[in-house]
């Protein structure tokens, strides 16, 4: 026999058959789609890395290593000793605290965007994990994935540890002086002291966006005691025009809030409110509750999502019609509805000015208006942050004509005693002048990084250095620090005492879960000590409570996480639109655009940069582009073409063209990144990127902020060109989202004879001698749906078009999983042999509802916090070796200009019949008694026989020890000059682990667990009441990616259990099986997604 | 040219297999008996810092285990108690003692070099990173009334002066007990109990209970032997103890 050439690219048969209809229906690149070789190739060999990617082991080496392993082995083994262990128990033992049992306590993270309730979880005093709080307005128990890496941004090694001098001198901390709280608190005393008979002259104190009423407070205590002292406020992700926009449509103080359970029609406007902006969670909390119908009857309570945008965003993936418009005409097509609304609907627009539908809009105008229309006080126009004031506040007005009010689907809440806001991006601005003109002569800068994030019109660098002095408190000496006279450490809010107001203005106390690891002080000591002379945090939160919560009241309050309305807050009332000055602006507002592309500057998965420096965020990848550890300037297909770009995807990676991007003189160097679905003309880069201290993230993507302009608006027009340069991103977008061949490795009973190129070895269906696969995610059209429920998927016959809507494969019905057998659909000769198996007692199951699933990555960050997944670092994402249990698929269908597209998230299935299990050597992976398709860790040798039999390919294989490499796995080891130990950046982050979950060593396979962990100790918890732990009520097992999806599109539960809700989910008709033919039988399985269409935009 | 090997060395291979098959056989023994926990753990009783007799407080006293292991029934961990607990008694009783020095400046000052004062008490059992192990779960099956007694795993902790590991801790030892759990289950009032005897009727009793733990599921939980014995598997899956 001769030998296989495993390099030799393996074309699965099922890729030919693609190619012969019209291109797979769901593809995850553009090279996917046009079965460029550089996808369909690597994806299809048998290692799609290679076997020795790295190149560095060969046949010699490896003999040489096993005999010395083995003469190794040998002396090792003589040498086994029992090693001696300490247990240092308490000296008092802390009241509440039980080794071995997590505390958890709610908090609050104080953001621009609206503070976000959380519980966090700790171990005798280790915070581990952060979790949505059920009480909390802003967060309803769900957390984004930004809440939830903050856990591991607590737990940064590069955190300053102590206060430092003359930072500006030299980038490099070691030759910053070192100093002490005590030289702070000296130099504090007589430099702010001399101040006080200047009445503040010359003094400025710069914060961040968000709401923190103890801290609003001291600083209008240090207004009043240096009165001439100026404060400034800067947040990148604040909803600045939002606010701005509010005050414009209905007077100071407004703000404007939206309960999406509510609406029927969302038409999204330049938006990406399910996950960016103003209380995004609690907006995807509502939006999800309209989008989960259980059955056909439920259809019309479905609410149906238009969005018009120039970029493809998260959002935009969700929607039901899609239009893709460049944002500079987002106005016009705002005007253009609500002149179709008063000329063909009869609603009143008052003097908001109309005008004719944008080129290419008029059908999408025509669709909204009349649905709109149709569902008065039950449709909302949403509009994003980049769009100008008056745009926004445009629509906020057009809502409320609309009667959005009236069913409190859009409701506004004022503030008494408002002044006009002074916008964030004026107040940087009149900063940057302040300082460039001398007038500031010491600046305080607290929890702000305004050097990196300002906007680089402004050149605040430069200008700060004008400052005398310039101190900088702040988690990490970033670079504002690196221009600072002083650095001062700041506490994390998971170690300080605070309080933070929510979106809709309900305040709650930030509490500390640990006193600060590295000795810092809180943003509350910090300012009580400068103004009042106080640094009890907790005292000075408590002070500005005392009226409003003191005693049992306060005591609840810490422990629900909610503090009780205060007198003279935020409250709703009914507030008619300032239509007039609304139109007056829209009037005034002069057409945005110009020559060059249109760049929309968005927030990926660091954020401003705030979690640049966490391996988590840096390495998660973004929900559109898959891109991870970088940027990139994402631009349309059409316009690569046209421009001589030809990024593109390489083996596992992704081979990006790189350009100059210029605004108005101010110029970057951006790779790109070819995306389908934007608009011929627009491109979005992601912000936060390119920073230039932190040991993970300096160095990674690049700087965007340098493009925004002086009014901080995130949309810009710039000049592009090609630079000739190339360099190499890490996109997962075409990693392990295909099967291949799934058994390619070893095959099964009847298939061992069969040559590996067997029509029956091959992935699919057969009919009529031809394989068909069925897709891997369904979806469909809601008009078909609501008459005829799900319509079973089947395989084309002959040149039949493919069916308008595919749900659920035939007899993809519950009762298959439940009853013993094989489903009668199946194959005649399934792939997989079946095994007689009964279902009895508790058995685990999940459906995820992809209607519901918005593709927010916040499940995926959960699963990485809760089951200790190592991050890799940029280069092994190169190789495919990433370990994200979670991985969630996009994909896209349609044409490459307009394609909708669609979001899975794909775990370890907990195959009944797994293909797993029966090739592992040594049996470890095997299921239990409950269905769980076990994983012991210390078992494994690492064969990687069972990811290569996976046809999900969920397993993850720990290629190197990424774990004690200190969480992040970089081989550039120098940084920045200085080197850094990789150990002891472990010590640091392993007090983030979860205890309950075994970390996982070099050569091991890990893989989703259905979070074993927490079903285990639901059993213990219900044995400890009494109960028996093989009748676990429904709801006790929470897996952590279930518990944070903001939409709960995650349901888990005994599918056993007819009372659960995880059976109920099961039977819904539109629930299927991914690769059914297989006859693999994952417990998890999915609800096809329904489009809620509308029928006047088709045809 | 002379020959290479003499001529004895053509014994070697007569002499040599015989040989061979009985060092392999005593190195299997080797490894099979001296590498099994049952060698290695059993019978460790390291030097405490303090000379604390559990003969004398829980013997001789009759002071019940959960006075010190007070966290057996809620937690994963029954807990070695803080020092403070020590000191309830031994403020008043013999609370000048020598022996008792290093609970004295625990309590009093605490010792930096020991993260924060606790006494650096050597651990006894221990079973592997990657097994858990959960005292709540085993001591106290309330919805049955059983529970498996603290002397099952720790042998007669109340007569020893210098407390040794009994029980290999082995994986093997904890699946014996989990296919067969009769024998080691008793009333849950009596878990603490050092010297309880079985009554007669017992035995069938626990049976019957420990027929009622057997897990539903797959058939791996429960095996019918020839003989028409069953042996149960109370956890049949890995997920139980590893995560």
């Amino acid at each position: 026999m001769s030998k296989r050439d495993l390099f030799a690219p393996f074309r699965p048969a099922y890729a030919a058959e693609e190619q012969k209809h019209e291109g797979p229906k769901y593809w995850t690149s553009i090279e996917h789609k046009e079965g460029h070789s550089s996808v369909v190739e690597s994806q299809s060999v048998e290692f799609p890395n290679g076997i020795a990617p790295l190149g560095e082991l060969h046949r010699r080496d490896a003999l040489k290593l096993a005999g010395a392993s083995l003469a190794l082995a040998g002396l090792a083994t003589a040498c086994v000793r029992r090693p001696e262990e300490e247990i240092l128990a308490y000296t008092q033992q802390p009241e509440e605290i039980i080794p071995g049992v997590a505390n958890r306590y709610a908090t609050v993270m104080p953001r621009a965007t609206g503070a976000v309730g959380l519980v966090v979880t700790a171990y005798e005093g280790r915070p581990t994990k952060i979790e949505g709080n059920p009480l909390h307005p802003g967060s309803k128990g769900a957390a984004d994935m930004w809440a939830q890496a903050e856990i591991l941004n607590l737990w940064d090694p590069d955190r300053s540890r102590k206060p430092a001098k003359d930072l500006n001198k030299s980038v490099d901390l070691t030759a910053s002086t070192p100093a002490t709280w005590a030289d702070w608190d000296a130099f504090a005393a007589t430099h702010f002291g001399a101040y006080g008979e200047k009445g503040g002259q010359g003094l400025a104190i710069l914060t961040n966006g968000a709401e923190k009423p103890t801290v609003a407070r001291l600083l209008a205590a240090a207004k009043a005691k240096w009165p001439s002292a100026k404060l400034f406020a800067w947040d990148a992700v604040a909803a600045d025009r939002a606010e701005d926009a509010a005050e414009l449509a209905f007077g100071p103080g407004a703000r404007v809030h939206n309960a999406l359970d509510q609406a029927k029609v969302i038409v999204a406007l330049d938006s990406d409110f399910l996950v960016d902006g103003a209380d995004s969670l609690a907006l995807a909390k509502g939006f999800g509750k309209r989008r989960r119908i259980a059955h056909k009857d439920e259809a019309g309570n479905m609410s149906r999502l238009y969005v018009v945008e120039g970029v493809f965003s998260t959002t935009g993936a969700n929607a039901d019609h899609r239009l893709r418009l460049a944002s500079s005409k987002i106005g016009a097509f705002l005007q253009a509805v609500a002149g179709e609304l008063a000329g063909k609907h009869g609603v009143v627009v008052g003097e908001l000015p109309t005008g004719p539908a944008p080129a290419g809009a008029e059908k999408m105008v025509a669709a909204v208006a009349a649905d709109l229309a149709k569902n008065k006080g039950a449709g909302v126009i949403l509009v994003g942050e980049r769009q100008p004031v008056a745009v926004q506040a445009y629509a906020m007005a057009l809502n409320a004509l609309l009667g959005a009010a009236d069913t409190q689907l859009q409701t506004v809440s004022t503030l008494a005693g408002a002044v006009a806001r002074t916008s964030l991006a004026s107040s940087v601005a009149a900063l940057a002048d302040a300082l460039e003109q001398g007038e500031i002569e010491t600046l305080l800068v607290v929890d702000c990084n305004v050097v990196a994030t300002a906007p680089g019109a402004l050149k605040i660098g430069e200008a700060l250095k004008k400052a005398k002095t310039v101190v900088h408190a702040g988690l990490i000496a970033d670079e504002t620090a690196a221009l600072s006279h002083w650095h001062l450490p700041l506490a994390h809010f998971l170690e300080s005492w605070g309080d933070a107001t929510a979106w809709d203005g309900t305040a709650a106390v930030v509490q500390p879960l640990i006193l600060p690891i590295f000795g810092a002080r809180s943003e509350v000591a910090f300012f009580g000590g400068l103004v009042e002379g106080k640094t009890d945090d907790k005292a000075l939160v408590e002070a500005t409570w005392t009226s409003v919560a003191a005693g049992k009241v306060w005591r609840k309050a810490l422990h629900d996480g909610v503090l009780p309305a205060s007198p003279g807050g935020r409250a709703v009332a009914p507030v008619p639109p300032l239509t007039a000055a609304v139109a007056d602006a829209a009037k005034k507002l002069s057409p945005a655009g110009g020559k060059g592309l249109e760049i929309a500057l968005t927030f990926g998965t660091v954020l401003d940069g705030r979690l640049a420096n966490n391996p988590w965020s840096i390495e998660h990848p973004d929900s559109m582009t898959k891109l991870s550890w970088d940027n990139a300037l994402v631009v349309s297909p059409k316009y690569a073409k046209q421009n001589g770009i030809t990024s593109g995807v390489k083996r596992n990676g992704y081979q990006a063209d790189v350009v100059k991007v210029a605004v108005d003189g101010r110029s970057i160097e951006a790779p790109t990144f070819v995306l389908p679905g934007l608009e011929d003309n627009s491109a979005s880069l992601h912000l936060g990127y390119g920073r230039k201290t932190g040991a993970v993230g300096a160095g990674v993507g690049v700087d965007a902020f340098p493009l925004l302009g002086r009014d901080g608006g995130k949309l810009v027009v710039a000049t592009v060109e090609r630079t000739g340069k190339q360099v190499e991103l890490a996109s997962t977008q075409d990693h392990f989202s295909r099967p291949g061949n799934p058994f390619n490795e070893v095959s099964f009973a009847d298939s061992t004879a069969m040559p590996a190129d067997a029509v029956e070895r091959r992935l699919g269906t057969t009919f009529n001698g031809k394989k068909e696969v069925s897709p891997v995610a369904r979806e469909g059209k809601l008009t078909i749906y609501k008459e005829q429920g799900a319509t079973p998927w089947r395989p084309r016959r002959g040149d039949e078009k493919a069916p308008e809507s595919e749900f659920a494969h035939e007899g993809d019905i519950p009762a298959n999983l439940v009853a013993q057998g094989t489903p009668a659909h199946r194959p005649a000769m399934p792939l997989q042999p079946t095994m007689d198996i009964t279902y009895d007692g508790q058995q685990w199951g999940m459906v995820i509802d992809l209607t519901a699933c918005i593709g927010c990555n916040a499940c995926s960050i959960a699963c990485q916090a809760e089951n200790n997944v190592a991050t890799v670092g940029r280069k092994q994402v190169l190789l495919g070796r990433e370990l994200h249990w979670m991985r969630i698929d996009r994909y896209f269908a349609g044409d490459v200009e307009n394609p909708t597209s669609v979001h899975q998230p794909l775990t370890c299935m907990q195959c009944e019949n797994a293909p797993c299990e029966p090739v592992c050597p040594v049996a470890a992976t095997v299921h239990d008694e409950e269905g769980i398709n076990s994983m012991a860790y210390n078992r494994c040798i690492g064969t990687r026989y069972c990811a290569n039999n996976c046809p999900y390919k969920v397993r993850r294989y720990n290629y190197l020890d990424f774990t004690v490499t200190g969480n992040i796995y970089r081989s550039e080891m120098p940084f920045d000059g200085r080197t850094w130990a990789q150990p002891s950046r472990f010590e640091v982050y392993k007090l983030q682990r979860n205890p309950n979950v075994t970390v996982r060593y070099r050569g091991v396979m890990e893989k989703c667990t259905y979070c074993t962990q927490r079903i285990e100790a639901a059993k213990v918890a219900f044995k400890g009441q009494g109960g028996d732990r093989k009748k676990l009520p429904d709801g006790a097992v929470v897996p952590a990616c279930a518990q944070t999806c903001p939409t709960e599109a995650i349901t888990f539960g005994n599918i056993n259990d007819e009372r659960s809700k995880v059976h109920a989910m099961k039977k819904v008709d539109r629930n299927y099986e991914v690769l059914s033919e297989l006859n693999v039988r994952p417990r998890t399985t999915y609800l096809a997604r329904l489009q809620n269409n509308n029928p006047d935009l088709e045809g | 040219m002379a020959q290479i090997f003499p001529k004895w060395t053509n014994d070697i291979p007569r002499v040599g297999a015989p040989l061979t098959v009985v060092a392999a056989c005593f190195a299997t023994f080797v490894v099979w008996y001296w590498f099994s926990p049952k060698h290695t753990d059993v019978g460790y009783a390291p030097k405490q810092p303090v000379p604390y007799s559990h003969a004398l407080h829980a013997g001789t006293m009759q002071m019940d285990c959960r006075y010190c292991h007070n966290n057996v029934e809620r937690s994963a961990h029954a807990g070695v108690p803080p020092t403070a607990t020590c000191m309830n008694c031994h403020r008043q009783i013999k609370y000048d003692s020598p022996k008792l020095g290093a609970i004295r400046t625990s309590f009093q000052d605490g010792n930096p070099a020991n993260d924060g004062g606790g006494v650096p008490w050597r651990r006894i059992h221990k079973v592997a990173d990657y097994a858990y192990f959960n005292h709540s779960a085993h001591i106290g099956i309330k919805h049955k009334g059983v529970g498996v007694g603290c002397v099952t795993c720790h042998g007669r902790v109340d007569q020893m002066e210098v407390v040794a590991q009994q029980q290999p801790l082995s994986m093997s030892w904890c699946l014996d007990c989990h296919n067969n759990p009769a024998p080691n289950l008793r009333p849950i009032d009596q878990v603490t109990n050092m010297a309880w005897e079985a009554p007669a009727d017992w035995p069938a009793k626990a049976a019957g209970i420990a027929k009622a733990l057997r897990p539903p599921g797959n058939k791996n939980a429960t095996e019918v032997l020839p003989d028409g014995q069953v042996i149960v598997r109370a956890t049949a899956g890995c997920t139980g103890c590893h995560r």
